[in-house]
């Protein structure tokens, strides 16, 4: 009897032992998982506690169709540049490409400065956005009186030219009494500002504002120039309220009379060149909007003048982009909008006087305003940047 | 009484191993069970604490018929698109279309997006959508179109 009950013992004893040693190595081991997964999951939450962005710049380049974003890495995680989206207008871009002062490489360590360059971007204006006014800076300015805007922004200030950043900070004034004493239009292109002074030539300056060469200048076919445009081929000029010349952009040579006078040209004193040659053109002492195809040809008004009262100036978008607007000062004291077939778009006026002077829409829309100066105004894109752990920055065009 | 002791004794020795026996096998049957139930709920809870999803679309914007949720794999476990359910405004939404960017193989891998693509035309108003992976795993999105 006393042997049986030994014998049991020692049987339950080992396998106690030996059972016990199982339970207890999958215990374990299920402690070691969950103890590695809860390790990962809360250096994924530092991680993600510790990543911040923010975007520094915007701005759209007309001469490449590109818009540029500059995003800074403000948290103190070191990031992975294969693993950033970016959406535009609440689509994800897959053509984007990201770049780290001009190299491309994997690694967005904390306060660099991700460039991200994206071509033929969809950006186009929103009539529906809830924060149009973006800012505005009168610092500087006494009496401006146009205004265009690309890498930088540039304001004819009585005869000087202001500069200022795209987020309307004050940089520097460039001043030339001996080439153009009376500057009247200004436009960038590329790598150069094209200045009109008054009513006689057009000169180029580089960005930084050292004149470069008298780049229009012909007495026989365009002796009075008063306003002008620039692609990526031609400078097109308004000749004294009478047609429209077209230069070479490059060599500055005559080549041809794009626009003569009569049949929809009236007495043309504006005019922006997209997709189409946009013309504000003045007849029977009221204004109206005319379209031409880059040809010259078709002219055809797309708004009448009831829509309109004493227009200043006029700005088309980029032809590379998808959706093209004209953005038009009516009134002095708002800016018009139509898309390029001239059909309403919408009006904005946030933050404007009523001495709202000129326009110029790149990524933005730029507004000269006699009172309140450089007016900044959002288009309405949306553009989301979206970092590897899905910590996230929107900002708005 | 001597011999018959000797073999009362041998089958109650026997009968003790038997008895015994059957007892251990039957609880070993119960901890090996138990022990690998241990195993499979501690991969299942890795496996979700390991599995994070965010959706990163922009709300002001969110694109509509067809409407598209993009989601990322901000977790460390590859996840079988396939498996994965959404939900719009409550209802299991089929026939919604995948398609993964920045993955290397036919898996959602970590850090890339799937984008799922609903043939549908939201009303304005406000809407949301969830997201959830094989593993229960799911984030929730709200937005106003």
């Amino acid at each position: 009897m006393g042997f049986s009950v030994s014998a049991t013992m020692a049987i339950f004893f080992a396998s106690f032992l030996i059972l016990f040693s199982i339970l207890y190595s999958s215990v374990n081991s299920a402690f070691d998982d969950m103890e590695t997964a809860f390790d990962e999951k809360y250096d994924d939450l530092q991680t993600r506690s510790d990543t911040s962005l923010s975007v520094i710049d915007t701005a759209y380049y007309r001469e490449n169709n590109t818009l540029m974003i500059h995003v800074q890495n403000t948290g103190s995680a070191t990031l992975d540049v294969a693993s950033t989206q970016l959406l535009v207008d609440g689509v994800l871009t897959d053509s984007a490409t990201f770049q780290i002062r001009g190299v491309t490489t994997s690694i967005w360590q904390p306060n660099e400065v991700l460039t991200i360059a994206l071509t033929n971007p969809d950006i186009g204006f929103s009539s529906d956005v809830s924060v149009r006014m973006d800012g505005s800076n009168y610092k500087q300015l006494t009496t401006p009186t146009n205004i265009t805007a690309g890498k930088k922004v540039y304001i004819i200030d009585g005869t000087a030219i202001d500069v200022f950043a795209l987020d309307g900070t004050y940089e520097f004034t460039i001043t030339d009494t001996v080439n153009t004493p009376a500057p009247r239009d200004v436009k960038i292109y590329g790598d150069y500002l094209y200045v009109m002074d008054d009513a006689s030539h057009i000169d180029r300056f580089t960005l930084g504002g050292v004149w470069v060469n008298r780049i229009v200048y012909d007495v026989v076919n365009t002796p009075t120039p008063r306003a002008f445009a620039v692609d990526s081929s031609y400078i097109y000029v308004v000749d004294n309220y009478n047609h429209v010349d077209r230069f070479n952009r490059t060599t500055g040579t005559f080549v041809n009379r794009l626009i003569a006078n009569g049949g929809t040209m009236t007495s043309p004193r504006d005019l922006s060149v997209g997709a189409y040659i946009f013309v504000i053109d003045r007849a029977s002492s009221a204004y109206h909007i005319d379209r031409y195809t880059l040809a010259g040809t078709g002219g055809a008004m797309i708004v009448s003048s009831s829509r309109l009262s004493n227009p200043t100036d006029i700005s088309a978008s980029s032809a590379g982009l998808q959706d093209t607007y004209v953005y038009i000062v009516n009134n002095s004291r708002q800016i018009l909008v139509v898309d390029e077939s001239g059909t309403y778009q919408g009006s904005v006026d946030d933050g404007l006087s009523s001495s709202v002077r000129a326009v110029d829409a790149t990524g933005k829309i730029f507004v000269l305003d006699g009172v309140n100066g450089l007016v900044t105004e959002n288009l309405g894109t949306s553009i989301k940047v979206v970092a590897e752990n899905g910590v996230s920055k929107i900002d708005m065009l | 009484m001597g011999a018959s002791g000797a073999s009362t004794q041998l089958i109650f020795f026997i009968s003790a191993i038997i008895v015994s026996s059957v007892v251990v096998a039957t609880a070993s049957r119960s901890v090996f069970d138990l022990s690998n139930g241990i195993d499979d709920r501690s991969e299942i809870v890795k496996d979700q604490l390991s599995t994070e999803i965010e959706i990163i679309n922009d709300p002001t914007a969110v694109p509509n018929d067809p409407v598209l949720i993009y989601v990322k794999n901000v977790g460390r476990s590859s996840l079988n698109q396939n498996l994965t359910t959404v939900m719009l405004d409550g209802v299991a939404v089929s026939g919604a279309t995948m398609t993964l960017t920045g993955s290397q193989t036919s898996y959602w891998e970590p850090t890339s997006v799937l984008t799922v693509s609903i043939n549908q035309d939201l009303a304005s108003g406000d809407h949301t959508v969830t997201v959830t992976t094989e593993n229960g795993a799911s984030d929730q999105f709200d937005f106003r179109i």
